[in-house]
């Protein structure tokens, strides 16, 4: 009787290490960038966002490599979004080429235009409805051509976007999800996860381009919605939602002080930031990570990953509060934006599709690309090497350049 | 100091000497349990510090983060709680005592029973988050209790019998509490 106890004891801790092993903590991969690798791959991403931009300004939205097909979808937001990330490459590459690519980007959003009550919001052609996240989105883009040029032509028309913002935000810090042009009225009803976030950050970012004009009052209010209701507003099952829109803005306050919810909510964030990326290590890392973790997401997943926790790393460096996660998610960075470069498309392996130039730089996903997973994968790699060479800020290095006229 | 008191109530609980002295009460050890416990002492001891000791060469070889054996070290700790909370007691340890080589059995089952899986992933776990030193302190405190509690003579043990039962339980309510701690905390770190 003792004896077939402690054989069952044995083989139940045996079965049981063995189902741990395999389900819970399956080998993450080992993985490992430089600084400058990730920069390389960042750059390689600009490349592609250049490449497949279209004549009137849009960029290729989706393009299934394996059938060279180019799909006919668009969409707003993202556009606004890819316009952003070359932006950011503009300044922080110092590229004349992307500045000129994100200009006519910039161009495209200018000609839809429409105009209201003193602000003003970007409507895709046909679409009556003026949503937030593209309007924020777009304010950002302006923001990082601000910074990047040093060109304040744009002044006018950002303070135009962020009337827009403000005029949708609501009484409690957050927003309604769009204007409806025809009806001449907010819409009440939709309810968008990420807009907040996104409009927060183009708040902040406004506020930081034109202080003193109140916007960091808008901020502020958004800021507070976003860390203490917005998940419980959209009943996100497990909170918080992984929303590296709110670690921009929050890294950008940072130098504003933040309240101590909001510190706590950036701890939250960068928890599940970093569960997410241990996550996606486990799929790399082995075949029962494989098999029990499903399939990878997509780069514009990923990639919005390591966005997050490279700015959750930038407001661990500026605030002491958050300074014992500042190694944790540095390592996090490390690993999620390796497993990112590591994906990407190589030259040799582009040149074995249809249109090499729509698939080098870019990441496939079931064997097609969509224009976000390039704009969330560049702007994740280059603040992830950012991280990696210890640069706290997102400006560009250089003195600010005014384009020529 | 607070953590040390902590991690010796964390693997203290773990170790569940009121479980493991109920379990052994049943064992004809002709009076000399105390001998079995002292001689699972020294190996038990050893086993707690090497898992601290070696918790990032362990993890390192295992590729896991430590976050993420967090989460694995909670799961083994709650349902290690799982039986002494259901039944009240561990699984029968046979310390049926003979001499020589016939020794060699129960002192590695109450060494493996004081150094528990519970034990050995709360060491591993706990060391990477609070350091080596201190982990190996509470834990080798926690198994020499245990080991002192199983040493107690059958006259003792008969008169403090009803009590050991709910420090059992409580005890393996709080292994419980202490892993889904665990793994909580192994979900929302980074």
């Amino acid at each position: 009787m003792t004896k077939r106890a402690v054989v069952v004891s044995v083989l139940f801790w045996v079965a049981m290490a063995g189902f741990l092993r395999i389900v819970i903590v399956p080998p993450e991969a080992s993985v490992e960038a430089s600084g400058l690798e990730l920069q390389r791959a960042a750059d390689s991403a600009r490349g592609w966002m250049e490449r497949a931009q279209l004549d009137d300004g849009r960029y290729v939205y989706l393009y299934d490599a394996e059938l060279d097909h180019l799909s006919p979808d668009y969409n707003e937001v993202r556009h606004a979004g890819v316009t952003m990330a070359l932006y950011q490459a503009a300044g922080r590459l110092a590229s004349p080429a992307t500045l000129t690519a994100a200009d006519r980007g910039l161009a495209w959003m200018t000609e839809h235009l429409y105009r209201h009550d003193g602000w003003a919001a970007l409507v895709a052609p046909g679409a009556g409805r003026a949503k937030l996240g593209a309007s924020a989105l777009m304010l950002v883009g302006l923001a990082e051509r601000r910074l990047a040029t040093g060109d304040a032509v744009y002044d006018p028309l950002m303070r135009e976007v962020g009337s827009f913002l403000a005029a949708l935000q609501r009484p409690d810090g957050g927003f309604h999800v769009a204007w409806w042009v025809e009806r001449d009225a907010a819409d009440r009803l939709g309810t968008s996860r990420y807009y907040p976030g996104e409009a927060l950050w183009a708040l902040a970012l406004l506020h930081e381009a034109l202080p003193g004009e109140g916007w960091d009052v808008h901020a502020r209010a958004a800021a507070e919605f976003v860390t203490t209701r917005r998940d419980d507003v959209e009943a996100v099952d497990f909170p918080p939602l992984a929303d590296h829109w709110a670690a921009y803005a929050l890294a950008e306050m940072a130098e504003w002080g933040l309240k101590d919810a909001e510190i706590a909510y950036g701890r939250r964030l960068a928890g599940r930031f970093g569960l997410l990326v241990r996550t996606e290590s486990q799929r790399e890392g082995g075949w029962s990570g494989t098999v029990v973790r499903g399939a990878s997401p997509r780069a514009g997943a990923l990639g919005t990953w390591v966005e997050g926790l490279a700015a959750l790393w930038r407001l661990a460096s500026a605030d002491e509060r958050l300074a014992d996660l500042r190694a944790g998610i540095l390592e996090r960075v490390e690993v999620g934006a390796a497993i990112l470069a590591g994906r990407q498309v190589s030259d040799e392996r582009a040149r074995t599709y249809d249109r090499p130039g729509l698939v080098r730089g870019a990441w496939l996903h079931e064997g097609a690309t969509r224009m976000d997973d390039q704009q969330h994968a560049f702007s994740g790699l280059l603040y992830a090497a950012d991280a990696l060479h210890g640069r706290t800020g997102r400006e560009p290095d250089l003195p600010p350049r005014r384009p020529d006229r | 100091m607070i953590d040390f008191w902590r991690l010796l109530l964390i693997t203290l609980v773990a170790v569940n000497p009121a479980a493991l002295r109920l379990e052994s009460e049943g064992a004809a050890n002709g009076g000399r349990g105390w001998a079995v416990a002292a001689a699972a002492l020294p190996p038990a001891v050893g086993l707690v510090a090497f898992a601290a000791a070696i918790h990032s060469e362990f993890l390192d070889l295992l590729d896991v983060s430590a976050e993420s054996f967090d989460v694995a070290a909670g799961i083994v700790m709650v349902v290690a709680a799982l039986r002494p909370l259901l039944l009240g007691r561990l699984p029968e340890m046979p310390v049926q005592l003979g001499r020589g080589p016939q020794l060699l059995m129960p002192v590695t089952i109450v060494t493996f029973a004081l150094a528990n899986p519970a034990v050995l992933a709360a060491m591993v776990a706990y060391s990477e988050r609070d350091g080596t030193g201190i982990t190996i302190a509470a834990g080798a405190t926690a198994v020499l209790l245990a080991g002192a509690v199983l040493s107690i003579g059958a006259r003792r043990r008969r008169t403090v019998a009803p009590l050991t039962a709910v420090v059992a339980w409580t005890s393996a309510v709080l292994l419980v509490a202490f892993g889904v701690g665990l793994i909580v905390d192994g979900i929302r770190s980074v």
